[in-house]
């Protein structure tokens, strides 16, 4: 229960330990794992859905159906197309309970766009890139900046989500030096590869979006 | 000191942070020899305030761990008679009488919601006998298909005043299992409890109960699986990185790799790159299909020898020359690609240098040249025998100087921290990353730290940076462990969510105490230490507002990578965040 306030001291027990039923009293917390003692032990990874609308920002849990709940000692996480298909999916990086697991995103999906972006006079790699994608019903803003998490770093290409619209209006990129490039009127569904300074668009098809009628955030609120 | 040792001096350190969450009892001895010991008061609690909070939690102990499974056993067996039996004579309950109700429906999971509208506090006629609440609480936690996953947890706890050993607690009642369809379905509830504990040892077989009041009902049905697990199928599932759950706690370890993906021989596939501390390093290539194949020996990232192991766990992608061919950091080397055929080590013409502490570099272009530069992290130095009096609350220099290195072409990189003043305040961070502060291409600094404020770093566009952390209101104190920017509501205002510690112990603790008990600003640390996980929102002025708890996304738990992705693609960035320190035995309680 109480710790002490440096590395070294100890503290005595106060009251009552009911070791019958497992309680347990560390001196120094230090002491714990090498004596094999639970610390936030077998806590669940969350997933939490943004269904915000109206710009207050809120968030549905959905980690009790997402399979991801993973119970391992969980550290790293890194969201990425690891099948190709166009959404995301994770790997987890753990210190128990599997090194490694690669969880498959099977969520009904909006439409969405893969974007590799070429510096030319800024880094190749387009770190450092915002895009900002206008469709028919909104406006999604995304950086490059592949370093972001926890001891892990994601690829270089961007999957942008555009929900129900299925036409880009206008797609700008902010290279990093500072450029603003603008492309109109592109589909949706489809992984682009954009070139600063060139309106040569590379594209291949993704495959066709699933149940973007289930994304549709709806609500009811009523007083008894 | 060989790398296993080091990071079990990882693992030490960072149980202190531990520490800070359970303050709240700290008796701070010692003193003498501490500079600060004649100017600042001593933050320990009086004697019987102390020995309180030890009964508070030792009664926590004891709703949990002898009532708890009692009470939950008749809840599964759906013994109504036995439920009541767990009230004592002058007991009284209350329902949700005049409720709230929200409901919500997204990618197929459906939300319901009912809680006590504010101020409405139960009127005296509504109340209910034992037999009654029993009745709601198998209705409220019925309707599943078998099994069922049952919890009971406290999450607050207090001396009631009277009568003598009575005490209050809100309680939170989890049931997790299947619908009768077939679905997913999850309820949470909240109860304000009282009762009567002459005895904790006979809390599963006593009538003890006073009060019972349902506060708050959160029920949750949704789809099985959004993800579906294919580790074994994509070849990850025997992988030469040792794993704690296999190990006796001797050899356990706080850290063991660290990952960085990318397309490293650009045949459309990801490929992950892996430091480990316990083996040589893997690169994990993507095959045509599915699957994951080791082939580090084949392009020359390690000789193949068995003791052959990084001096830190950094791994990044970095293509510093603009071939297109991503570049190579892992432990403390740079390697050249060749075209995605092999990797040459290119780390002594580059000039860089890393330290064993190294937590991880952040790639990115701080000066807009258009070469790649470098921003490394470090946590407080490793092997450092602790003085007896070092304290975990005072952050000035709790960690090592952070690296910023600039690409200055021909593959050489210049250490410009100090010119740049990028140091980040020697704290001891855990993580960060690149984000966009403000409305300039020049990418800015967020850095998380244990043991002291989050820095933020704004970039200058002049090569060099200034601290503006207090002004921009996201910099709490919160013993941080990762960082993931993203604009969640699409407003160009970049929003950051901190991943924190969240403790239940700590949470109930501090509600017993008050800034009054504490040293200036002390109280809102320890409160930071184990609020959970910050969300802070981008507002006008390259200012934050904090809106962690509000939005839902707080209560994460001992917290480590948090991610911000669309995995829905509905064009709101959604979140996962990982959680748990480290676990041993399922069958023993936590601590």
């Amino acid at each position: 229960m109480s710790q002490p306030m440096d590395r070294s001291s100890r503290l005595p027990a106060l009251g009552p330990v009911d070791s019958a039923a497992g309680e347990f009293w560390v001196e120094n917390p230090f002491l714990m794992p090498r004596r094999g003692d639970n610390l936030s032990a077998f806590e669940r990874n969350c997933l939490f859905l943004n269904t915000t609308d109206n710009r207050t920002l809120q968030f549905l849990d959905a980690s009790f159906a997402s399979t991801a709940d993973l119970d391992s000692d969980s550290r790293s996480a890194i969201a990425a197309d690891v099948d190709r298909d166009g959404d995301l999916d994770l790997l987890v990086g753990s210190v128990g309970g599997g090194p490694i697991r690669l969880l498959q995103n099977q969520i009904p999906q909006g439409h969405r766009v893969v974007l590799s972006l070429t510096g030319t006079d800024s880094n190749r790699s387009g770190i450092g890139c915002r895009v900002t994608i206008g469709c028919e019903d909104r406006h999604v803003i995304r950086d490059l900046f592949p370093a972001n998490g926890f001891m892990g770093t994601g690829p270089t290409e961007l999957t942008i989500g555009l929900g129900r619209a299925t036409l880009i209006t206008s797609l700008t990129i902010r290279w990093p030096t500072g450029q603003n490039q603008v492309f109109t009127d592109l589909a949706v569904d489809q992984h682009y590869t954009l070139t600063e300074g060139s309106q040569t668009i590379e594209a291949s098809p993704l495959g066709l979006a699933t149940g973007i009628d289930e994304l549709k955030t709806t609500r009811r609120q009523q007083k008894d | 000191m060989n790398p296993s040792q080091r990071v079990l001096a990882i693992a030490t350190t960072l149980l202190v942070v531990v520490t800070a969450t359970w303050l709240a009892t700290v008796n701070r001895r010692d003193r003498k020899d501490s500079p600060q010991a004649a100017s600042v008061p001593p933050t320990a609690l009086a004697n019987n305030r102390q020995r309180d909070i030890w009964d508070a939690e030792h009664t926590t102990f004891e709703i949990e761990r002898r009532f708890g499974p009692a009470f939950l056993d008749a809840l599964r067996r759906g013994d109504r008679q036995r439920l009541a039996a767990f009230a004592s004579a002058d007991f009284h309950g209350n329902g949700l009488a005049a409720t709230t109700s929200l409901e919500r429906e997204h990618a197929g999971i459906h939300e319901r919601i009912r809680q006590r509208s504010p101020g409405q506090d139960p009127p005296v006629g509504s109340r209910l006998t034992a037999d009654a609440i029993a009745g709601l609480l198998l209705s409220t936690h019925g309707g599943f298909r078998d099994p069922v996953d049952f919890s009971l947890r406290v999450l607050q706890i207090s001396r009631a005043p009277q009568p003598p050993r009575s005490w209050t607690a809100r309680v939170l009642l989890t049931s997790r299992g299947r619908s009768p369809a077939g679905q997913q379905r999850l309820v949470a509830s909240e109860h304000a409890i009282s009762g009567i504990i002459a005895d904790g040892r006979q809390l599963g077989s006593s009538p003890w109960l006073t009060r019972w009041s349902l506060e708050r009902i959160v029920e949750r049905t949704g789809p099985a699986g959004l993800f579906q697990e294919i580790t074994a199928e994509w070849n990850l599932d025997s992988l030469p990185i040792a794993d704690n759950w296999n190990l006796s706690p001797s050899d356990v370890l706080q850290y063991r790799f660290q990952l960085a993906v990318a397309d490293f021989n650009r045949d459309g596939h990801l490929d992950l790159a892996v430091a480990s501390l316990s083996n040589h390093p893997l690169l994990l290539a993507g095959k045509q299909g599915r699957g994951f194949q080791d082939v580090a020996a084949a392009v020359r990232l390690h000789r193949g020898q068995p003791r052959e192991r990084l001096e830190n766990l950094a791994a990044a992608w970095i293509d510093y020359d603009n071939d297109g061919w991503p570049d190579l950091i892992l432990g403390d080397r740079l390697y050249h690609n060749q075209q995605g055929r092999r990797f040459i080590d290119a780390t002594r013409e580059s000039g860089l240098g890393f330290l064993p502490e190294c937590m991880g570099c952040l790639v990115a272009d701080y000066d807009a040249d258009g070469r790649l530069d470098l921003y490394v992290i470090y946590q407080k130095p490793l092997g450092r025998k602790p003085s007896g009096q070092e304290q975990w609350i005072n952050e000035t220099d709790s960690g090592l100087p952070n690296q910023l290195w600039r690409n200055m072409g021909h593959g050489r990189f210049r250490d410009v921290t100090d010119t740049a003043h990028a140091d980040g305040g020697r704290r001891h961070t855990h993580a960060g990353a690149w984000f966009f502060l403000d409305d300039d291409h020049f990418p800015d600094l967020y850095l998380a730290n244990d043991f002291g404020h989050n820095v933020i770093l704004r970039n200058r566009g002049d090569g060099s940076f200034d601290d503006v952390s207090e002004v921009t209101g996201a910099n709490g104190f919160s013993t941080s462990m990762g960082v993931a920017t993203g604009d969640l509501d699409n407003d160009g205002r970049t929003d950051i969510y901190v991943a924190n510690m969240y403790s239940k112990m700590g949470r109930r603790i501090i509600a017993q105490v008050g800034e009054a008990d504490y040293p200036p600003g002390i109280y809102r640390q320890i409160q930071g230490s184990c609020a959970g996980n910050r969300l802070y929102r981008g507002v006008a002025g390259s200012r934050f507002e904090e809106i962690s708890q509000t939005a839902g996304v707080n209560a994460v738990g001992w917290a480590y990578a948090p991610v911000l992705a669309d995995f829905d693609n509905d064009g709101r960035l959604d979140v996962y965040a990982t959680t748990g320190f480290l676990s041993f035995d399922r069958t023993k309680p936590d601590g």
